[in-house]
């Protein structure tokens, strides 16, 4: 089942009634499967939060719809079963953690007897237990996040939407937001996330849709959009073959001379597809060996997120 | 239920809020100062303290409804605490209703509470309580929820600082219009004659100033205080409809 679905969604802003509207996005359409997380990938300023606003009708588009849950925008109903938290979340500084949740909980009709222990639990979630009695104005930008976190879980729903959910936190901070997302995972939730740090998207995202400029460049799952072919090659030798001078020339690597080793980089050429290139290190291998070397290490590397996300950002700035 | 819980968040701001605290107390200090007034003037100090003392609470509470009105959405909107409440199952017109209610709640202790302060001033002057005031308070209450009905209007779609230049405006512009229809009745221009005449039939925040009256304890007739009192709520009521076509489908960036 879809929760997300969007369609051509455009929005224009206007600074001032006199200036000339601004595309900030250009009919993007993605969807976003039942049970999965899904990374909103993009620099800052390409419109991801745009896109989140538009689905919570914090604004409105400008042209295109969309569905969440299976409903159209601005059914009530809908709000009950999603949880959000925005970017930079900054709360009411002069309630508890307790009494900001309780406001949060009551917002979304969770009964009383129900929300004191429902609290607790989002709190230890989310390594705050210990802060209920704390005024939000002594936390530090790292625990409010994760007091904006527990606020979205708090009543328990099948759609997060987290926007720049790591924003502002530590390294095992942020560990433990990726973990809490693969838990809400494991229990059948869905997450939705906007980030511009790769490596999360890498480590948890299903599925992801990359943004620039307003424009949506890829989406699909990372296995399908990442070239799975080898970029370069790594041979790394203990001890050079035998005239290795001569021998390199036949198979166009880069190298550096170590002391007895030798370290070389294959790269495929232009024209070349991945058999000959595949045959090129077979034969580099077989004929170094030949020719009196040891060899000590060979490997492939294969394109990365931020290789892509590099190549199509790099795409639509020469576009541009 | 979510309009009752922004109301009750807007009272636990307003509690927290040092402006208001500390025009509080400049408002009790000037109340006691009547009472010095009062020792000065001859033979007129009880009225002097019922004269001034009403007076504060007018301003006090139109400036606390002015404050609050311009600030309670701006403030949501600027540190972007409105995107959660956004994303609950609560409509638009709920979050203006419960701010409005809110203000409505304040608005209502901190009158009672220099009521309550006005009382024992005239207690101790007069050794009686000044119940002849309440209908007078009463209707000070009612046009001070009409500037912060005025006040949420207005920052349903402008900023604070229009928001309260236009409140304010509103507000001094209500309380001429009498005064604006007696030139009009003598002028001989028949376009301001007649704007003048029908300005103060549909908009008159004169109607609610009863101050002058029970000071001096003139009768208070049962028109004089529910024909108000009935405009007060049909305007709010009005204004507030407004103020939900506006915010419906305004981006809250």
């Amino acid at each position: 089942m879809r929760l997300i679905e969007v369609f051509g969604l455009t929005k224009f802003y206007k600074q001032h009634f006199w200036s000339s509207r601004k595309k900030v996005l250009n009919a993007v359409s993605f969807h976003v499967e039942s049970g999965e997380i899904f990374g909103f990938l993009g620099p800052n300023g390409s419109g991801k939060s745009t896109t989140i606003k538009i689905l919570l009708e914090i604004i409105f588009p400008s042209d295109g719809r969309a569905t969440l849950l299976g409903k159209s925008l601005g059914d009530r109903s809908v709000k009950s079963r999603l949880g959000f938290l925005p970017e930079n979340p900054y709360f009411y500084d002069y309630l508890t953690a307790e009494q900001f949740l309780r406001f949060h909980g009551h917002l979304q009709n969770i009964p009383s007897q129900k929300l004191s222990k429902r609290v607790s639990e989002v709190l230890d979630l989310v390594g705050m237990r210990g802060t209920e009695k704390y005024r939000l104005r002594s936390f530090s930008k790292g625990m409010l996040q994760r007091v904006g976190l527990a606020q979205a879980i708090l009543h328990d729903p099948e759609l997060v939407i987290l926007d720049e959910p790591m924003t502002g936190l530590d390294p095992i901070g942020r560990k433990e937001v990726r973990d809490l997302m693969i838990d809400l995972r494991q229990q059948g939730k869905t997450v939705f996330f906007s980030t511009h740090i790769l490596s999360d998207v890498e480590s948890i995202c299903d599925r992801v849709a990359i943004l620039n400029k307003g424009n949506l460049l890829a989406c699909g799952r990372l296995d399908e959009l990442v070239s799975v072919e080898s970029q370069y090659v790594d041979l790394v030798w203990d001890r050079a073959p035998g005239q290795w001078e001569q021998w390199l020339q036949n198979f166009h690597a880069e190298y550096i001379r170590q002391g007895e080793g030798l370290y070389c980089k294959l790269i495929p050429d232009n024209e070349e597809g991945p058999e000959l290139f595949e045959a090129r290190i077979q034969r580099m291998i077989q004929t170094g060996l030949d020719s009196g070397g040891r060899i000590h290490s060979v490997s492939r590397k294969s394109e990365t997120l931020e290789d892509l996300f590099v190549r199509q950002v790099g795409r639509l700035e020469s576009r541009v | 239920m979510g309009v009752f819980w922004i109301a009750n968040n807007v009272f636990r701001e307003a509690r927290h809020n040092k402006v208001l605290h500390i025009a509080g107390a400049f408002a009790a200090v000037l109340i006691l100062f009547s009472f010095f007034m009062g020792e000065v003037s001859l033979y007129q100090n009880v009225k002097v303290v019922k004269d001034v003392g009403m007076a504060t609470i007018s301003i006090f509470g139109v400036f606390v409804a002015v404050y609050l009105g311009v600030n309670t959405l701006y403030k949501e909107l600027e540190q972007r605490t409105i995107y959660t409440i956004v994303s609950k199952p609560i409509d638009r017109y709920q979050i203006l209703l419960g701010k409005f209610l809110g203000m409505i709640f304040v608005l209502t202790m901190v009158v009672l509470l220099m009521t309550a302060y006005l009382f024992a001033v005239l207690l101790f002057v007069e050794k009686t309580l000044g119940t002849s005031l309440i209908p007078a308070i009463g209707l000070i209450l009612a046009e001070i929820f009409i500037v912060a009905a005025v006040a949420i209007f207005f920052s349903s779609f402008s900023s604070p600082f229009l928001s309260g230049f236009f409140t304010v405006g509103f507000f001094l512009i209500g309380r001429i219009t009498y005064e604006l229809s007696q030139f009009g009745q003598r002028s001989k221009n028949e376009f301001f004659k007649f704007f003048a005449t029908y300005l103060q039939k549909i908009y008159d925040l004169e109607a609610f100033n009863l101050r002058a009256k029970v000071a001096h304890g003139f009768p208070i007739y049962r028109e004089d205080f529910f024909y108000p009192l009935a405009y007060a709520f049909f305007f709010i009521l009005f204004l507030l409809m407004l103020a939900f076509l506006f915010f419906r489908k305004r981006d809250l960036k």
